[in-house]
This record gives C-alpha cells, sequence and structure tokens, in this order.
C-alpha cells in the first residue's frame, strides 16, 4: 500500500510527540510504501479564491511557483494520506489548512446532491483513504469538532475509508500508533 | 459608540461577498467598522501592533467564507497570532461575533467553521456572542432582496445584537435564502460551464491530471 503522510511543521519535534516519524517508522514496518512530506504555510502560498483550477487550468491550481500541484499529484496517486496535525481550535493547523484550501483542484465544480445535501461532484473515481490524525491538548468541544471535521471531509472528498484518530498526551499517541499498524496490517494482509 | 473591528477571512481582494456582509453590517449598525483583510494583516511586519489595537476593540466580528468545512488558512493564521497576542494583553478582549457563508446550498454546511471561531474566543478567554451561517452565497452578489430577504434580516438581528448591550452567548444562526435547492444547484452548474466556455476549458473541465 502507498501512503502518504503529511504532516505540520510541529509534529516532526518534541512539542508534536515526533509523530510523523513514529507513523513513518510504523507503516514502514507493515510494510506500506510510505512518504512523508512535511508542509509548511509560510512556502505554501495560499489559496485565493479565483476558482481558476475548476475553470482555466482543470484539475490543477493557476499558483505554480510553489510545490502544491506535486504534492496533489503524490496524493492523488496514493492509496491513503494520513494528516497528521495539531487540532487547532477544532480544526487542522494552518500548515495543513494551506495546502487543504488548495487541494479543491482534485474535485468538480459541480454540484450535486449526496446523502440529503449538495456537495462537488468528484473529479476522479477513487480518492485515497482519509486518516485524520489530530494531536494536543485539546477540549473535549474541540475534539468534538475535529471527528465531526474528519465526517464532514469525507463526504467532500469520498474517500472509500476515513478515520480519525486523537492524541492528547505521548501516552496516546503511542496508542494511536498501534491503530494505524492495526489499520494497515489489516489492508495489506488482506 | 462601541468600537467595532472586522477581520475580512476572504482571501479575494476585490468584492468578496465577506466584504459586501461587513458594508452591509455597518450600514445597519450606522457606524464606522474598521476592517482588516486576514490574508495581508498576517503578511505584514507590524501585525502585532494592529492586533493590539484589535484586542482594544469593544467588538470583534469574524466575516468569512466556508473553505473546506472550516476557515480559509490565512484567517486561521491570524487567529493563532491573535491567540498567542491576547494571552500578553491585560485589557478586557473584544466580544466575539463571526459570520460564515459558503457557496454550498444549506447553510449548515457552516456549521464547524463557526464552532471552530467560538472555540478560539474560548481559547483567548473573550467573550462569544454567537455565529451566522448563510448558505447559496454565491446568490448574494446578484441578488440584494426577493430569496436573500432572510438573509438580510438576519445580518440586521446581528447589527440590533451588537447595538444592544447584551453579551450573553447564544446558538449559532442558520439561513439559507428562500429559493428551490434544484435551481440553485442547476443554475449554479450553468454558471461553471459558462465561465469555462469563455477561457475555451469546456471540454476539459472534466480533465484528470493526476490519474495513472
Amino acid at each position: 500500500m502507498k501512503i502518504l503522510i503529511l504532516c505540520d511543521r510541529e509534529s516532526t519535534t518534541e512539542s508534536g510527540f515526533n509523530l510523523s516519524l513514529q507513523a513513518e517508522e510504523i507503516l514502514k514496518q507493515v510494510g506500506c510504501e510510505v512518504q512523508t512530506i512535511v508542509l509548511n504555510s509560510d512556502k505554501i502560498k495560499p489559496c485565493i479564491g479565483c476558482f481558476g483550477c475548476w475553470v482555466k487550468t482543470p484539475g490543477l491550481c493557476v499558483i505554480t511557483n510553489d510545490c502544491t500541484n506535486d504534492i496533489s499529484h503524490i496524493f492523488m496517486r496514493s492509496d491513503a494520506v494520513v494528516l497528521l496535525t495539531r487540532i487547532t481550535y477544532g480544526g487542522f493547523a494552518p500548515d495543513l489548512k494551506t495546502f487543504l484550501d488548495r487541494s479543491i483542484p482534485n474535485i468538480l465544480p459541480y454540484f450535486e446532491i449526496y446523502r440529503g445535501k449538495m456537495h462537488h461532484q468528484m473529479r476522479y473515481d477513487k480518492f485515497p483513504w482519509w486518516i485524520a490524525v489530530g494531536y494536543g491538548e485539546s477540549s473535549e468541544s474541540e475534539l468534538e469538532i475535529f471527528r465531526e471535521l474528519s465526517e464532514h471531509n469525507a463526504l467532500n472528498f469520498r474517500p472509500q475509508k476515513h478515520f480519525c484518530l486523537t492524541a492528547k498526551s505521548a501516552g496516546e499517541c503511542q496508542d494511536v500508533l498501534q491503530e494505524l499498524k492495526r489499520i494497515f496490517t489489516e489492508e495489506v494482509s488482506a | 459608540m462601541k468600537r467595532i473591528i472586522a477581520v475580512n477571512g476572504s482571501p479575494k481582494s476585490a468584492e468578496s461577498t465577506s466584504g459586501a456582509l461587513i458594508k452591509t453590517l455597518e450600514e445597519y449598525i450606522g457606524t464606522t467598522i474598521d476592517s482588516f483583510r486576514a490574508v495581508e494583516l498576517v503578511r505584514r511586519e507590524d501585525a502585532h501592533k494592529i492586533i493590539a489595537d484589535i484586542l482594544k476593540a469593544d467588538i470583534l466580528l469574524i466575516v468569512f467564507p466556508l473553505y473546506i468545512d472550516s476557515l480559509p488558512a490565512p484567517l486561521l493564521k491570524l487567529l493563532t497570532q491573535i491567540e498567542q497576542t491576547a494571552k500578553a494583553c491585560g485589557s478586557s478582549l473584544p466580544t466575539v461575533y463571526s459570520i460564515c457563508n459558503c457557496g454550498f446550498y444549506e447553510a449548515e454546511h457552516n456549521s464547524l467553521a463557526l464552532k471552530i471561531t467560538r472555540n478560539f474566543a474560548k481559547r483567548i478567554g473573550a467573550n462569544y456572542r454567537y455565529g451566522l451561517g448563510i448558505g447559496c452565497g454565491g446568490a448574494l452578489a446578484q441578488m440584494k432582496k426577493g430569496p436573500v430577504d432572510n438573509v438580510y434580516a438576519a445580518l440586521r438581528d446581528m447589527g440590533n445584537t451588537i447595538k444592544a448591550e447584551n453579551s450573553k452567548e447564544s446558538e449559532d444562526v442558520f439561513v439559507t435564502p428562500k429559493m428551490p435547492r434544484f435551481l440553485y444547484r442547476i443554475g449554479g452548474n450553468i454558471g461553471w460551464r459558462q465561465i469555462a466556455k469563455k477561457n475555451g476549458m469546456l471540454k476539459q473541465m472534466k480533465a484528470t491530471p493526476h490519474s495513472l
């Protein structure tokens, strides 16, 4: 299985429980092919809401002087994407969110009704598994929103499978890593 | 008179729906709202000074479009910067209100984004009043009355609440313009096709450049 780990800068450090390195190691142990990309919101330009990716260069962002289209390329060709982020008010951290805002070329502008509500149509037949992993000291309300957000993201991107894992402490991070291991061990052996 | 500051979270440089909503609210309240664009403010070297000034206001309005079920990244980044400054701020903080509009029909899509701004207010220790979620954001630029009367009524309500002294936290409010969903969906889809056609891209609209 080909896995892309997208992480915020903090998850490569002690305060982010070195989660990115640990996740990469554990996924390699179970036989997955893993690539990690550390996202930096100071290097990725923010989406400017121009919709050029839908009507000028369909499927590709019109901002081409950073690596976002390349990351999208790796993203869409992966079987699963693991998003490691500090939970920020219940959502993703700015490093992750800057990239996610720039990932709308991967869906279509057209509307459709899906599970009772309006959403965009899919551009690709398959969207990689979506595994959101949120870490950091968070309130109950923030944790709940992070889980709900993962459900909503799944309605908009429609991955075949999606998971949401959260860890408030280094100890809980170990549980999250074991859960990641379980998810992918089952898949690799299936 | 209360001092009101708005943070416009739209990354668009001109004619954003968020900017228009701030202007309308300004008319309803009848006082000047100092407005800052998040995308510009986060890049400024003197951002911390402006943020310190924002925190001295009576009311902070956070107005933005829905991006991937939550806040546009530059706005999110700005909120984290405000949080840092607020930690060192001894004085009382502004009461926070937020308005989120989305291109989808149903206003409820904005629910999580509004909750995120509520959590931001809690993190900095500010009062949060309520949020307003607006559906069919794409229609607001083209219509000023009729189906969107309820949107403007909800904005007027927010204006009145801001003018009043009541700072009690309450539930978020959601308002979807009164138009049939199928019409909004068809209108939207035709609109996308027309723009793509103008760009000579109609046939390529469903391109899949990252396919295996």
